[in-house]
């Protein structure tokens, strides 16, 4: 190679390390702002001039997937819908036999001057997802009250996730099959204490349930006073047990009682 | 190309990212859209244009992502620089196949990168 040639490459090759300096620097620069929160504010703007825009996209995308999902799962709609008609069925008997329980409490607690409380409600604000991946998106933000670490459910209390960022017009809310720390929970209705954990963020798992301890298939689970979150969401139903490796312990595959890819509102409590 | 067309069409692939290809995933991974354009342009554009569509797409996704802002734009980087050493100085020939090796070559690099950086979580 002539000397001519090898100096051009040794110019390119600083030009190109200087490049690649300068686009680090200026993302270190941008780490930090972020850092000290000074790009929330073109952060948010950047998010809310593109919401209308994400939001029919994922309709669009939600609609067209949900149609596919469909014609692809008529037959496990078939066998689905024979087993909750039976589950509702005895739904319907335990309900029957809750109603005489909660009559009777009720003429007991009069009979005994007690206030009878009603069940304390939580404050809610309804959203809707705009966007998914590994954190999802919606459509309120700040100006509606949120803040970080606030819980995400769906209809019937069933813990979605939680916030991980607001911004004034939107916020992002890391779904349950991503947290990466271990929550607290409680099987029912043996109130057995366990560790819920993600696994291949696909499905959650439960941890250090002992042998002894009685836990069947279809078992609910909910969150405990221990958790972050507001005791009593029910996070899913145990849809397979193992026992581990010393035999002492067993674990649990968590089923989720609702889609979340194929949910379109959520509801975020406001603490 | 100017460079707001390019601008445009990153935004563009940017909402697509985010609302359409999470429903097309398999097991939870799907297709890394703005990745893949940042590795083409390594082939089509010279280095400065490929480095600013690279660092503009890995910003992008940033702003969106729950990983620690700026790690991504590194990752972006460097899955550039393999695909751009692969294909300009290891198979400089204009070769279809060395094209797809090349691209993939920085696909599976972010990939091991990403991975290396969830066992570090």
């Amino acid at each position: 190679m002539s000397k001519a040639k090898k100096q051009a490459l040794l110019i390119f090759k600083m030009k190109l390390l200087k490049l690649i300096l300068i686009l680090i620097i200026i993302s270190f620069f941008l780490s930090f702002l972020n850092y000290i929160n000074w790009l929330n504010a073109p952060k948010s703007w950047f998010f809310t001039a593109l919401s209308p825009f994400q939001k029919s996209f994922y309709f669009i995308a939600r609609k067209v997937s949900g149609f596919f999902r469909t014609i692809g799962s008529i037959s496990k709609i078939n066998q689905e819908n024979n087993y909750l008609q039976k589950e509702n069925q005895e739904l319907l008997n335990k309900l029957i036999l809750q109603e005489q329980i909660r009559q009777e409490n009720q003429a007991l607690h009069k009979q005994l001057n007690l206030i009878y409380e009603t069940e304390k409600k939580h404050k809610l604000v309804f959203a809707n997802i705009i966007s998914q991946g590994d954190i999802y998106m919606i459509d309120k933000g700040a100006l509606h009250g949120l803040q970080s670490n606030m819980t995400v459910i769906a209809p019937g209390n069933i813990l979605i996730g939680k916030i991980v960022e607001v911004m004034n017009n939107t916020s992002k809310f890391l779904p349950i099959m991503n947290f990466s720390d271990n929550t607290q929970v409680l099987i029912l209705p043996s109130r057995t204490k366990a560790y819920v954990r993600q696994k291949h963020e696909t499905s959650l798992v439960l941890d250090f349930i002992l042998e002894k301890e009685k836990v069947e298939l279809n078992n609910l689970i909910i969150t405990s006073q221990l958790s972050d979150f507001q005791p009593g969401l029910i996070i899913g139903k145990i849809s397979k047990l193992e026992k581990t490796d010393n035999q002492l312990e067993q674990k649990a595959i968590i089923n989720t009682l609702v889609n979340i890819k194929t949910l379109e509102k959520v509801f975020i409590i406001l603490k | 190309m100017k460079v707001y067309w390019i601008i445009i069409l990153l935004i563009f692939a940017f909402i697509i990212q985010i609302t359409i290809l999470p429903f097309l995933g398999i097991f939870n991974n799907y297709f890394n859209l703005l990745l893949f354009i940042s590795l083409i342009s390594v082939i089509i554009y010279p280095v400065k244009r490929f480095l600013f569509i690279t660092w503009f797409s890995s910003l992008l996704l940033s702003l969106y992502s729950n990983i620690f802002f700026g790690v991504l734009i590194v990752f972006f980087i460097l899955s550039s620089l393999v695909t751009y050493i692969l294909y300009k100085k290891l198979f400089p020939q204009t070769n279809f196949i060395f094209i797809i090796l090349s691209i993939l070559a920085g696909l599976l690099s972010f990939e091991i990168l990403n991975m290396l950086l969830q066992y570090a979580i």
